[in-house]
C-alpha cells in the first residue's frame, strides 16, 4: 500500500527553482532514502510535505488524501512526524519533558504510557537521562531524543532530515542501526542522507535527487552498484 | 528491567510550601489593613505604607503577566499598558453604575460582590481585546510583534481620549474606592498561583517550546498561533485585573497614566526580576517600587528641585541590567516555594 506519494512536485524559493517536478512514492513499512549533493532539494523535499514551506505546484497525497494544503500542525495527528535537520531539541526543558511535548495533539493516558515505554526500550539511554536538561546531551543523544520524539507522537511515517549529521563514525553506525529497529517495529521511514553509503546499506529503494530533479530510482542494493552512483557518492569505483 | 516512566501530567503535583508561603502573606495582609482601617496606626502600619504595597500588589500582577509572553513565550510584546486602560475603565464604569446597587447590600458582602463583578468584567473585555489583537498580530513574530503591539497601545490610548462618555482627556472621575489592600494581596497572590499551574501544566511545556525552537514545536504539531494567542489573551486578562484594582484604588485615572511610558515601567520591572521566573517578578517589582519611592522621599527631602530626575533612574537600571546583567536578579531561577517538581 501507498504510504506517501509526490507528483510533480514543484517548488521555488522567490527565483530560485529549488524541486522542477519530482514523483517520490514511499511504500508502508518501507525505508526511502533520498541522495544528493548540497543544494539538491533533499531538505526542500521534506519540508514541502510536512507544509514547512509553500508549494508552487503538484500534489502531495499521504494514504491516498491529499494533504497538500493542510497546516503543519495538522500532519502531525494525521501521523507524519518530521525529525529536521539539527535535530531541534528543546535544551531548557528536560529529556521527559521533550518526549512530553510529542504527546501535545493526543495526551490519553494510555496512549502516552505505551509511547514511553516504546521509546524507552529503543532508546534505553533517554530513560537514563530522563530528568537532564536536553541542552547538555551529547550530539548522538540529543539525535536519539529528536528520533524518540517522533516516535512518541502517533505517526506512521518520520521524514529524517540527515540524522547523522555531525557525528562520529561509531555513533553514525548507531543511528543506523536504530533506524533500521525503528523500520522493523512498523514504522515507515523517508531519510534524506549525505552518508549514501550508510543509507544504501538500509534502505529498500533510493531516489537520486540532482538540482531539483530525480535522476536515479531503484532498489538500493541496485542503486549502491550502479557507476554513476558509486562515482558520484560512493567515493569512486 | 520494566521502566516504569511516570508521564507527566497536566496538573503540578501538590506542593504545601506555596500555599504556606500565600496564608502567611494573608496572615499579615488582613489584620494590617483591619487595623488601618480601624485608625489605629503604629509606625509599621501606617497608610503611606500600605499604599506602597499595593502598588507593589498591582504591578506584581502585570510583571507576572507580562513574563508570560516575555519569559516563558519567548515574543516581545510591549502594548501591556493597553490592556491594564481597558481592564481600568471597563472598572470604572462598571463600579459608578454599580454605586447605588452596592449600597442596597451589606458591608463586607457588597464590597466583595462589586469587586467579583467589576474586576471579572475587567479581565474579560481585555481578554477579548486582547483575544482580538492576539489573531492579528500573531502573524509576525519578533520585531514585527513588538511594533504592533506598541501601535494597539497607542490606539487604544487614543481611542480612550476620545470617548466623551470617558471622560476623554480629562480623565475619569468619582470611581468608588472598592479596592482595598486586601483585595490586591489577595489578587496577587491568585494571579502567581494561577501563572505558576499555568507554567508547569502541559500548556507551560509547549509555550516553552515555542521559545526554545519554534520550528520543532510545530512538527510536534502545535498549533503556534491558538498557543501563542491563549498565552497573550490570559496575559491581557490579567494585564486587565491589574487596572481594574488601579482605578478603584485610585479614584481617578486618565488615558495618558496607560500609556507607553507605564508598558516601558512594566517592562523594567520585569527585566530588572528577571525572564521566565515568576520569582523575579516578584523580585524585581518590590525591588523597582521601594526603590523610586526611596528616592522620592529622599529627593523630597533634600533635593527638592531634583524631584523630577527620579524619572531618568529608572531607564537608567534598565541600561545596566543590560549592561551587567541580562538575566535579572533571578533569571531562569526559582525560589523554592514557586519551583515546578520534576517528574523523574
Amino acid at each position: 500500500m501507498t504510504c506517501l506519494r509526490l507528483e510533480k512536485l514543484s517548488v521555488s524559493y522567490g527565483a530560485i527553482k529549488a524541486l522542477r517536478g519530482i514523483d517520490l512514492e514511499v511504500q508502508e513499512g518501507e525505508i526511502v532514502t533520498l541522495l544528493g549533493a548540497n543544494g539538491a532539494g533533499k531538505s526542500t523535499t521534506l519540508r514541502a510535505i510536512s507544509s514547512m514551506i509553500p508549494t508552487d505546484g503538484g500534489d502531495i497525497l499521504y494514504q491516498d488524501q491529499s494533504i497538500k494544503d493542510l497546516p503543519a500542525h495538522k500532519l502531525v495527528s494525521m501521523g507524519i512526524a518530521h525529525v529536521p535537520e539539527g535535530r531541534g531539541v528543546f535544551p531548557n526543558l528536560t529529556v521527559q519533558e521533550n518526549l512530553a511535548l510529542a504527546t501535545w495533539t493526543n495526551r490519553k493516558k494510555d496512549r502516552v504510557r505505551s509511547a514511553y515505554e516504546k521509546v524507552f526500550q529503543t532508546f534505553p539511554r533517554l530513560a537514563e537521562r530522563r530528568t537532564q536538561l536536553a541542552g547538555t546531551l551529547s550530539g548522538g543523544e540529543q539525535q536519539m531524543l529528536a528520533m524518540g520524539r517522533a516516535l512518541m507522537t502517533d505517526c506512521r511515517l518520520i521524514l529524517l532530515d540527515e540524522p547523522s549529521m555531525g557525528l562520529s563514525p561509531l555513533l553514525v553506525k548507531e543511528v543506523f542501526r536504530t533506524l533500521q529497529e525503528i523500520n522493523a517495529l512498523g514504522f515507515t521511514l523517508l531519510l534524506v542522507e549525505q552518508n549514501a553509503h550508510m543509507a544504501l546499506k538500509i534502505a529498500h529503494r533510493a531516489y537520486v535527487l540532482e538540482n531539483g530533479r530525480i535522476v536515479l530510482e531503484g532498489p538500493a542494493s541496485e542503486l549502491a552498484k550502479d557507476p554513476r552512483v558509486k562515482e558520484a557518492y560512493l567515493g569512486g569505483a | 528491567m520494566a521502566l516504569k516512566p511516570n508521564p507527566p501530567t497536566a496538573r503540578p503535583p501538590f506542593q504545601p510550601a506555596l500555599w504556606v508561603v500565600c496564608c502567611a502573606v494573608l496572615v499579615i495582609a488582613i489584620p494590617m489593613q483591619l487595623l488601618a482601617d480601624a485608625g489605629f496606626c503604629p509606625a509599621v502600619f501606617n497608610p503611606y505604607y500600605l499604599h506602597v504595597l499595593t502598588i507593589i500588589g498591582m504591578n506584581i500582577i502585570l510583571v507576572a503577566s507580562l513574563n508570560l509572553l516575555n519569559g516563558y513565550l519567548g515574543e516581545f510584546a510591549l502594548g501591556h499598558a493597553g490592556f491594564m486602560a481597558v481592564g481600568a475603565y471597563t472598572a470604572a464604569v462598571l463600579a459608578t453604575r454599580l454605586l447605588p446597587a452596592s449600597s442596597a447590600l451589606p458591608p463586607v458582602i457588597g464590597q466583595v460582590f462589586i469587586l467579583v463583578v467589576t474586576l471579572g468584567g475587567a479581565m474579560l473585555l481585555s481578554a477579548l481585546v486582547g483575544y482580538v489583537i492576539g489573531r492579528l498580530t500573531f502573524k509576525t513574530v519578533g520585531d514585527y510583534l513588538a511594533i504592533i503591539t506598541l501601535g494597539f497601545n497607542m490606539i487604544i490610548v487614543n481611542a480612550i481620549q476620545n470617548m466623551d462618555f470617558l471622560g476623554g482627556p480629562r480623565g475619569f472621575t468619582g470611581i468608588p474606592k472598592n479596592t482595598n489592600f486586601i483585595a490586591v494581596t489577595v489578587c496577587a497572590l491568585l494571579t502567581i498561583v494561577v501563572l505558576r499551574n499555568l507554567i508547569q501544566s502541559s500548556f507551560g511545556r509547549v509555550w516553552v517550546s515555542i521559545r526554545e525552537n519554534t520550528i520543532a514545536a510545530e512538527l510536534m504539531g502545535v498549533n503556534l498561533l491558538r498557543t501563542k494567542n491563549l498565552a497573550f489573551t490570559i496575559a491581557a486578562a490579567f494585564a486587565g485585573l491589574a487596572g481594574g484594582l488601579w482605578a478603584q484604588s485610585q479614584q481617578f485615572i486618565t488615558p495618558r497614566s496607560f500609556d507607553y511610558i507605564k508598558t516601558t515601567e512594566i517592562l523594567v520591572m520585569l527585566y530588572l526580576g528577571g525572564m521566565a521566573s515568576l520569582s523575579g517578578s516578584i523580585l524585581g517589582v518590590v525591588a523597582y517600587t521601594v526603590l523610586m519611592e526611596v528616592l522620592r522621599n529622599l529627593l523630597s527631602a533634600f533635593a527638592p528641585e531634583l524631584a523630577e530626575w527620579r524619572m531618568l533612574i529608572s531607564p537608567l537600571i534598565l541600561i545596566v541590567i543590560m549592561l551587567t546583567r541580562q538575566y535579572g536578579l533571578m533569571g531562569h531561577k526559582e525560589w523554592r516555594w514557586l519551583r515546578p517538581k520534576r517528574v523523574a
